[in-house]
């Protein structure tokens, strides 16, 4: 029973999903519907060490990829929020 | 003539020159690249051919071997001509000290944008190339390529100098000014149609190996898959760790997009870690690559893309040294040259631009 609750409590269930949510939204702001451009904008996020297509909506959100994305949209010029 | 390629195998610099204006001329050419074997004075070739065409922009770099129309050649000066009637707009920009590259760099840009009217954020790829030649000593390329990559959507396609394999000094040029810690960054707006081909000889072999620690600076990888780099690349080779050099060409690894490997090519061991000829960061999972028949796959992608185009007039090869090397070993220099039939330059680098620095690949452009 301890340990049900354990799982079922908020503060230990990782948050999901942001991650992906971020990268599709920087992808599609750069390459705006050309599918040759998302292409290889997943490549220059893959050369940068982030794989979009390894990030999924249940992977589990890691503040450490997301100050990564967030700081390659800065680069780029892509505004997240 | 919308293009035209020549060569020549004069040794002399200033001979050479002349060999190149005579050929050229008559081209009219807005944009020259030249392609030259680092065994002739490359200050005096530059200086006798920004004197020769003071109202054309040259481009060029020091080769390891050099590709002209049909043949691949050793020792030569390859050359390409295009004719200003085929160029809407065409800048050069120059990004010197590749150890602190930023602020040269942005001033380059500024520059591509103010000639050009418009941020180079905004420039349509299909309507631009860019072209770009890298010290290929440097071991700057992966950084410079992901910063331009970072501010345009314009593909830059080129490669890295190379200095017929003495690996000592290797040299970038524009128009008159010969430098080595730099790259010449060229972007041009042509009239005419172009694609870009990215052709190398690969398949995956589905295993996997994942980079666990690495010396991204170096590009040396000490560990894949938690293992030291040599046991892990053996383990999945199947082959006596001690041996494992024997395989370097004919296996190195991809990064995968999609079906598609980007290759990085291993150069040599040290203990039981691997130097690459292309960085890779921590936690990248790479595929152990095949090799295959380079002259048959090129043709194949040469070919599929001509017919894409209908017409092809003109094609820019930069063809990576470790491909040169296999073509020799296998004795098919010559049946590679023959694939370019129409006007073609190039030369073997120390490396390939597209998105990226990547190895054992040609990126070519052709021209409609």
């Amino acid at each position: 029973m301890k340990q049900i609750l354990l799982q079922c409590n908020p503060k230990n269930v990782k948050a999901m999903g942001r991650m992906k949510k971020l990268l599709d939204t920087l992808i599609e702001r750069r390459a705006k519907g050309d599918s040759f451009l998302e292409t290889s904008t997943k490549f220059k996020l893959m050369l940068k060490g982030v794989d979009p297509d390894k990030i999924t909506v249940n992977t589990p959100d890691d503040e450490k990829i997301i100050a990564i994305i967030y700081e390659i949209a800065q680069k780029v010029n892509i505004k997240l929020d | 003539m919308k293009f035209k390629s020549f060569y020549t195998q004069q040794q002399n610099a200033k001979e050479a020159a002349i060999d190149l204006h005579n050929a050229l001329v008559e081209c009219n050419p807005g944009l020259i690249f030249v392609f030259a074997t680092s065994k002739t004075d490359i200050a005096l070739l530059n200086k006798e051919l920004a004197q020769k065409f003071e109202d054309s922009i040259i481009i060029g770099c020091t080769s390891a071997g050099e590709i002209t129309t049909g043949k691949m050649l050793d020792n030569s000066v390859v050359a390409m001509a295009i004719n200003k009637s085929e160029i809407e707009a065409c800048k050069v920009e120059i990004v010197e000290n590749l150890d602190n590259y930023a602020q040269s760099l942005d001033k380059a840009f500024e520059s591509f944008t103010e000639y050009f009217g418009t941020p180079i954020s905004n420039l349509d790829y299909k309507k631009y190339i860019g072209f770009v030649l890298i010290d290929g000593l440097s071991l700057k390329e992966e950084q410079l390529m992901d910063s331009i990559g970072d501010q345009t959507n314009v593909f830059f396609v080129g490669g890295s100098s190379g200095d017929d394999l003495s690996f000592k000094t290797t040299y970038v040029f524009a128009d008159g000014k010969v430098m080595n810690n730099a790259a010449v960054l060229c972007l041009l707006k042509p009239k005419t149609q172009f694609e870009i081909l990215k052709t190398q000889s690969f398949v995956s072999t589905g295993k996997i190996l994942k980079v666990t620690k690495a010396n991204e600076s170096k590009r040396q990888i000490l560990e894949f898959n938690n293992k030291p780099a040599t046991v892990a690349y053996a383990e999945l080779l199947g082959v006596d760790e001690a041996k494992i050099s024997d395989y370097f060409f004919s296996n190195p690894v991809g990064l995968m997009s999609g079906n598609e490997p980007y290759v990085r090519s291993p150069q040599r061991v040290d203990g039981e870690t691997m130097y690459f000829y292309c960085s890779m960061k921590e936690g990248m999972e790479l595929q152990l690559l095949q090799t295959g028949d380079i002259v048959s796959d090129t043709h194949k992608d040469l070919s599929s893309k001509m017919n894409e185009m209908g017409t092809v007039s003109a094609i820019i090869n930069f063809h990576c040294i470790l491909r040169t090397l296999q073509l020799k070993q296998s004795g098919q220099s010559q049946d590679y040259g023959k694939l370019f039939t129409v006007p073609t330059v190039g030369f073997s680098t120390y490396g390939e631009c597209y998105l990226g620095h990547i190895n054992q690949t040609s990126t070519m452009v052709l021209f409609k």
